[in-house]
């Protein structure tokens, strides 16, 4: 399966302009400061170089006027496709110095449909089932590694309990990682020189323990897998940290999506997880669209979706600011509308999913 | 008509200095016909005004106000030396057979639905312990068991307390070592002897760093405390001959002179078998709930008079419903049960109230209706523990957490 879809890859990347500079006009281009009305965006070297409506074209510049929305790629948050028995190394509970990126897999079959649901950057987070399971990484699907250590992954959730070893407990676990905490070395010394923290917990009081320690320490970073984090907000805001909200389906616990609203509400940063190993990745704006429909800011949904996401992410992914790889999705529509297609899909400036015939 | 108790309770609100704190409850008065204040002190027809989550002040020879909760008998909220509302799963580190210096503070889920079951039960204040899988499980900690759904604002300071068990539990599931072990289950005993033996292992190596410094292990110094007595421990027997271990261990300490033990039995059922254990080294038990179909814990027997026969003996008995709060197990039907075995009234509200309060070195805050307390209550509709009573109501640090209807 591999070996069909380079082939398939090259022939879509047939139309970049390699060396000159391009110029996409759109009908409402989605920029880091919010929508502009036929806006264009200039691409050099597989960067923004530009965003803003009327820009002028450049002498080597290449225009091709799209209809629909121009944006920023979507970024899924904690995903393990293409890791393929690679996402936990399980011989140790703290794998504070094993790093994710070393088993992100480019040509595993999976990338295709993340590109086609407009995912442009994706989150790689260990499997649960160790205390620590090492360091997130960022990669492009199919592409290239953006951020190699984005946090370090500390599971506070029963998920860290392996049957026979050590830690076998809350307290003992936290014990753990405050013993780390007091002598870094490894993964915990980058945390101490900054580092941000991936917290993974699954219930509320797991979570409070998560905030806790990460408040207690001064830790950046971001709350992973707490479905109803939004009763947590005050403690969430007061510690700094951000929040990757799980999938939320159609038939999900209508407290999650309203979780979500009271985190929108304290401004707190927020992204979504995939789980695309076992549902497809159209479901992330499924996600967002279901935590408006709950109340949530269309524009704080927008942004757990791109940027907000990038930020959580530690990685310039997400946003079509200047200096950022030019990674862009042309959907058909405004993209929080569900019916709305993909298009069209650029990394680094590269076409590599959509028709070509515009 | 309502003004007079208005007038009083603001009066009161303006004279206390505490700093309001808007998450306690409003002010409340509450009306009972009988007024229990502690075992022994029984006041009719008083009011009781909350201010601030403490009781203001208890007013005897009033009449209702229009609008104040009024109900027939008023208690303490109760206190359960042996709550157990805790998930088994992570509540103790089970890597080492002897763990002394983590806390099930670090394991408690106060999101659990239990928790307020458990609170309209009327027990407002409960010690968590951490599970039996392991010899010493670590410190335990009291909490209320409603308010916040934060640890710090439920947890009530008092004497410091370490839990472990004697007896089969600790040695269930593991397995003795072939070839080379892979995990802690092929370490850990698996009788009653090698359990017995961790807890003597534990203080005598803890009472040698005494002499010999450099035998220094981690936790030594929270097990010389326990010798010293600063700590209490808490031992889980439910039979004699786990309560006879429990004993022989702290006579053996202080025969070897390294220290007394401030000891208390959990779950001790088969305390009245022979008794005399306790009486002479003045240890108190907590009762297991009584059975429903006679045996307990590791086959343990509690006939009903099991109370009645230990104070007689002058022991101290709280007794404890292990988290059970459907009618038939609930605390106050174990107070209920052992008034059946032998036990007055006074007897059995101290058993769920002052007596488990003095257990964990609470009594200053819960157990008794008094100013300045807490202001945890139980309300029935009739003389308390009786079968043909409910409780109706319950008020916990001021917040009505039972509606009386």
């Amino acid at each position: 399966m591999n070996i069909l879809v380079a082939p398939i890859l090259g022939a879509l990347c047939a139309v970049s302009v390699d060396g000159g500079s391009l110029v996409l006009q759109a009908d409402v281009v989605h920029g880091p400061e919010g929508p502009i009305e036929n806006g264009r965006i200039l691409i050099r070297d597989g960067k923004v170089a530009a965003v803003g409506e009327g820009l002028e074209l450049p002498d080597d510049g290449h225009l091709i006027e799209l209809e629909g929305h121009l944006s920023a790629g979507l970024v899924a948050m904690g995903d393990q496709t293409g890791l393929k028995g690679e996402e936990l190394d399980s011989t140790r509970q703290v794998m504070d110095g094993a790093d994710l990126a070393f088993g992100y897999d480019k040509t595993a079959k999976g990338w295709q449909a993340f590109l086609e649901a407009g995912v442009t950057a994706v989150l790689l987070t260990p499997k649960p089932g160790a205390l620590v399971g090492g360091r997130t990484a960022v990669i492009k699907p199919a592409g290239a590694v953006v951020q190699r250590r984005a946090h370090l992954h500390v599971c506070f959730s029963t998920a860290a309990f392996k049957r026979g070893v050590a830690p076998a407990s809350y307290p003992g676990a936290i014990s753990m990682l405050e013993e780390r905490m007091a002598a870094p070395v490894g993964g915990f010394a980058l945390v101490s020189k900054g580092l941000g923290v991936l917290l993974a917990a699954k219930t509320r009081s797991e979570a409070l323990r998560a905030v806790a320690f990460a408040q207690r320490h001064g830790l950046t970073g971001a709350l992973s897998g707490v479905a109803r984090a939004g009763d947590l907000a005050d403690e969430i805001h007061a510690a700094g940290l951000g929040v990757i909200l799980p999938p939320i389906a159609t038939a999900a616990d209508p407290r999650v999506a309203a979780s979500a609203v009271a985190l929108g509400k304290k401004k707190i940063p927020l992204s979504f997880s995939l789980g695309a190993a076992s549902r497809s990745p159209h479901s992330l704006r499924l996600s967002a669209v279901r935590c408006i429909q709950a109340g949530l800011d269309r524009d704080a949904a927008w942004k757990a979706l791109t940027s907000g996401a990038g930020e959580i992410a530690n990685a310039p992914v997400g946003s079509l600011t200047v200096g950022h790889d030019a990674d862009l999705v042309l959907w058909s529509g405004d993209p929080l509308d569900l019916a709305s297609r993909v298009e069209r899909v650029w990394i680094e400036g590269k076409q590599v999913h959509g028709d070509d015939d515009q | 008509m309502i003004t007079p108790v208005f007038l009083i309770s603001s009066m009161l609100l303006a004279l206390s200095s505490t700093t309001a704190d808007v998450s306690k409850g409003k002010d409340l008065v509450v009306h009972a016909e009988y007024l229990h204040l502690a075992p022994g002190e029984l006041v009719r027809n008083a009011l009781i005004q909350i201010s601030d989550g403490k009781i203001a002040a208890v007013l005897p020879g009033r009449s209702a106000p229009v609008g104040a909760i009024s109900v027939h008998s008023v208690m303490a909220g109760m206190v359960d030396a042996s709550a157990r509302t805790i998930p088994s799963n992570g509540a103790v580190e089970q890597s080492q057979e002897v763990i002394v210096n983590l806390s099930v503070t670090d394991a408690l889920d106060l999101f659990n639905p239990a928790w307020d079951r458990l609170a309209r039960s009327g027990v407002t204040t409960a010690l968590i312990a951490p599970p039996d899988y392991n010899v010493i499980g670590g410190f335990t900690v009291v909490v209320k068991t409603s308010g916040a759904k934060r640890v710090d604002s439920r947890v009530v300071s008092g004497t410091p307390i370490l839990r472990g068990a004697i007896g089969d539990i600790p040695s269930q599931g593991n397995s003795p070592a072939f070839g080379s072990p892979r995990d802690y289950f092929a370490r850990r005993p698996t009788t009653r002897m090698g359990v017995e033996w961790e807890w003597r292992k534990a203080f005598f190596d803890a009472a040698q760093v005494e002499r010999y410094p450099e035998m220094d292990f981690e936790g030594a110094d929270v097990l010389r405390a326990c010798l010293a007595g600063d700590v209490r421990i808490f031992i889980q027997a439910w039979t004699t001959a786990d309560i006879r271990t429990a004993i022989y261990l702290d006579e053996e300490m202080q025969a070897e002179g390294y220290g007394d033990l401030d000891l208390v039995i959990d779950a001790g059922a088969e305390a009245w078998k022979e008794p005399d254990f306790l009486v002479r080294t003045g240890t108190p038990v907590v009762l297991p709930p009584f059975p429903a179909t006679g045996r307990l814990g590791e086959q343990a027997f509690m006939p009903w008079d099991t109370g009645r026969k230990l104070i007689d003996l002058g022991v101290l008995v709280a007794l404890s419903a292990h988290g059970e709060t459907g009618l038939n197990g609930r605390l106050s039907t174990q107070a209920g049960y052992a008034i059946r075995g032998g036990l007055t009234f006074d007897e059995a509200l101290a058993c769920v109230t002052t007596n488990p309060a003095s257990l964990l070195g609470v009594e200053e805050r819960v157990g008794s209706v008094k100013a300045g307390m807490d202001a945890d209550l139980v309300l029935w509709n009739g003389a308390p523990f009786s079968a043909t009573s409910n409780i109706v109501g319950v008020v916990a640090s001021g917040e009505v957490v039972l509606a009386p209807r």
